[in-house]
């Protein structure tokens, strides 16, 4: 029943992508995953806080195809600067640089890149299939909870978002409670309040997720790039032949099978994603593989773990948007501003009110992988040449693009103001080595926490008990009371440590 | 003085987060002071903001308390130029853009930005301006028509 719920949902949604207009901006957004996937630097999140502004003048459809195409488009291109270069074009692909590199040392760049990007698109078709068979029973799920529990599961997913971020467990909580405050400035819905906006008419609608992103995420990287010195990249050998042989396939496929299995559950976890699922399947890989003495010496299965995992991770950690309304990651979390800027809200209803919106974008994914597999493999000399653009010519064109799409989600310049405020507040953070992912996602679910707190207390009638009376809640906030605790011992903290700092 | 009791400082990281974080969470209960915590049918708009404030002042607590007694890393050094300059690039572009225009606020963005970094010669300064000057116009306000100004007005 569910299978063919899945089935039909997934044709109708081909019909959708399809669209040549579809297919356009698919491919645009998998075009540019690629590009800033490959510069080091310019991760997805970056990319996508720069063209949220852009996407407001696309159909909703159109817009969510394209931003779903930066994320696991980054996916793809992060991979071959990992190998050609010893340097992650993207955070997802760290791993990759591990075996990646040593591969392509022995002139085996070719066969690295090959597996890479087949292992990846088979992670990303199996994955979206996932999310088609996954995603109607989990929104059934959805519609049973009430407000209460969509704050203790919001809280949840904020406290999970604590143990992935690196440095203190305390900063991460002051990230999250600070991310929580800036949500709720602008006027408050129920009474019309203005709430600490110094009387500035641009703050009464809060302030833009937009600026907060690019800011938080982009400037105070470009600040911190331009400290350090500029190195060139070295790119590590010719690449002669593309194909992997047929010992490479063998000893790819169990790996590529059990990385997109770990990969896609490890995306549904609130705080998951694609930099989860490949640290992970890459330790997998290494504990299990029984070439597990040639890891770190240029194994093939250490370059097909980590980036058929990453892939899986990017792809499903859109069911928990798509069906519970939670985005999982900071990148995720742009998406749902994307959706709440078209008027769409994210959740079980989108399923059911717009399907061809629901369909239109999982189908999209299975074209678009296809599409990643051609311009990766036989166009990967054009991103290579990339490589070569020196920062210092690049970084002003980057800089402009942000005020551009800064300025333009509200025609002011108010915004662009707020990016130099966000900037700096970045810059700080990265100096004080405190993640501000937290902070991001924080400050996006915010108003939709605030606003079922509020209706679980009118329901109440004003009576806090009804998140540890009402069962599912009650289970949730525990979960989360213990993996809060569990961080705090002494233990854990130090492997949680580590598993940062030697990945 | 000030550097003498810096240096007792086990983890200036922390204590400087703390700090920060009980700055704002200061202001913002400054800020929220007039809103109403609640009402006689439920919570009022002041409720949610000062809960996460005092939550924050919390944290920022603990960890400047932790910072003072707990060893941590270095601070990183500050590198003024890049920092001023890139701050600085695109203030000029917000205060410019809506009375000047996109061309002028964005080549003002290039050339300032572009000083940020000691190796960029001036060639290499004015192509980028000219380069992201026409493909914005191009793409943002021609192709896509977004509702930009290009030149100043008078």
């Amino acid at each position: 029943m569910d299978i063919a719920a899945g089935f039909s949902g997934l044709m109708q949604g081909l019909a959708v992508a399809a669209q040549p207009i579809n297919l356009l901006y698919c491919l645009i957004g998998c075009l540019l995953g690629t590009i800033i996937g490959v510069l080091p630097g310019l991760g997805p999140l970056n990319a996508i806080a720069m063209l949220l502004p852009i996407s407001f003048y696309l159909s909703p459809v159109a817009a969510l195809i394209m931003l779903a195409g930066i994320y696991y488009g980054a996916q793809f291109g992060g991979s071959t600067t990992s190998i050609l270069v010893n340097m992650p074009g993207e955070m997802a692909s760290v791993v990759t640089c591990i075996d990646g590199h040593q591969m392509a040392k022995q002139g085996r760049a070719g066969p690295a890149l090959a597996i890479a990007a087949l292992g990846s698109a088979f992670a990303g078709i199996v994955a979206t299939l996932f999310i088609a068979l996954f995603s109607p029973p989990l929104a059934q799920v959805a519609l049973l909870f009430g407000p209460a529990e969509y704050v203790s599961l919001m809280s949840l997913g904020l406290i999970v978002a604590v143990v992935l971020a690196e440095g203190s467990i305390v900063a991460a909580l002051g990230m999250i409670a600070l991310g929580l405050l800036l949500g709720t400035v602008g006027i408050d819905v129920e009474t019309g309040a203005y709430r600490m906006t110094f009387g500035i008419a641009e703050l009464a609608d809060g302030i833009g997720i937009v600026p907060v992103a690019m800011g938080l995420f982009g400037m105070g990287e470009i600040i911190t790039n331009l400290e350090r010195k500029e190195t060139g990249f070295v790119v590590e050998g010719k690449i002669t032949h593309l194909w992997p042989s047929r010992e490479d396939f063998r000893r790819c496929w169990p790996v590529v099978l059990r990385s997109t299995a770990l990969g896609s559950v490890l995306g549904l976890l609130p705080g998951g994603g694609a930099m989860l699922s490949s640290f992970a399947a890459y330790a997998l890989e290494k504990k299990i593989s029984p070439n597990a003495a040639q890891f770190g010496k240029g194994a093939v299965e250490g370059v097909a773990a980590p980036e058929t995992a990453n892939n899986a991770g990017a792809q499903t950690s859109f069911i928990p948007l798509l069906t519970l309304g939670i985005p999982s990651n900071a990148i995720i979390a742009l998406m749902a501003g994307a959706m709440l800027i078209h008027g769409i809200t994210p959740g079980p209803s989108v399923m059911t009110q717009k399907p061809d919106l629901f369909w239109g974008l999982i189908a999209s994914m299975i074209i678009g992988n296809i599409m990643l597999l051609i311009i990766n493999l036989p166009l990967v000399g054009i991103w290579v040449r990339l490589l070569k653009i020196p920062y210092h010519l690049f970084y002003p064109m980057i800089l402009g693009f942000m005020c551009v799409g800064a300025y333009t989600t509200s025609n002011s310049g108010f915004d662009v103001l707020l990016l130099v405020i966000f900037g700096f507040i970045g810059y700080l953070l990265i100096k004080w080595r405190c993640e501000p992912a937290p902070l991001l996602l924080a400050f996006v679910l915010e108003p939709i926490i605030e606003q079922n707190f509020k209706r679980a207390l009118q329901i109440s009638y004003g009576d806090a008990s009804i998140f540890v009376t009402r069962p599912i809640s009650l289970v949730l906030l525990m979960l989360g009371a213990v993996i809060l605790a569990l961080m705090l011992l002494p233990a854990i903290k130090r492997s949680r440590e580590t598993v940062f700092h030697e990945p | 003085m000030a550097q003498q009791a810096l240096n007792r400082i086990k983890s200036p990281n922390e204590v400087f987060t703390g700090a920060f974080l009980i700055a704002v969470a200061l202001l913002a209960l400054y800020l929220a002071r007039a809103l109403s915590r609640g009402t006689e049918v439920g919570v009022g708009p002041g409720f949610v903001p000062y809960l996460f404030a005092f939550l924050q002042l919390g944290f920022g607590f603990i960890l400047v308390v932790h910072g003072i007694t707990r060893t941590g890393p270095a601070p990183d050094t500050w590198h003024l130029r890049p920092l001023v300059l890139i701050l600085a690039s695109v203030a000029f572009f917000a205060i410019s853009i809506q009375r000047l225009g996109l061309v002028i606020a964005l080549a003002g963005l290039i050339f300032i930005s572009c000083a940020a970094h000691r190796g960029t010669t001036l060639r290499e300064t004015l192509a980028l301006a000219a380069g992201t000057v026409l493909v914005s116009s191009l793409l943002f306000v021609k192709a896509l028509g977004l509702a930009i100004p290009l030149w100043p007005k008078f």
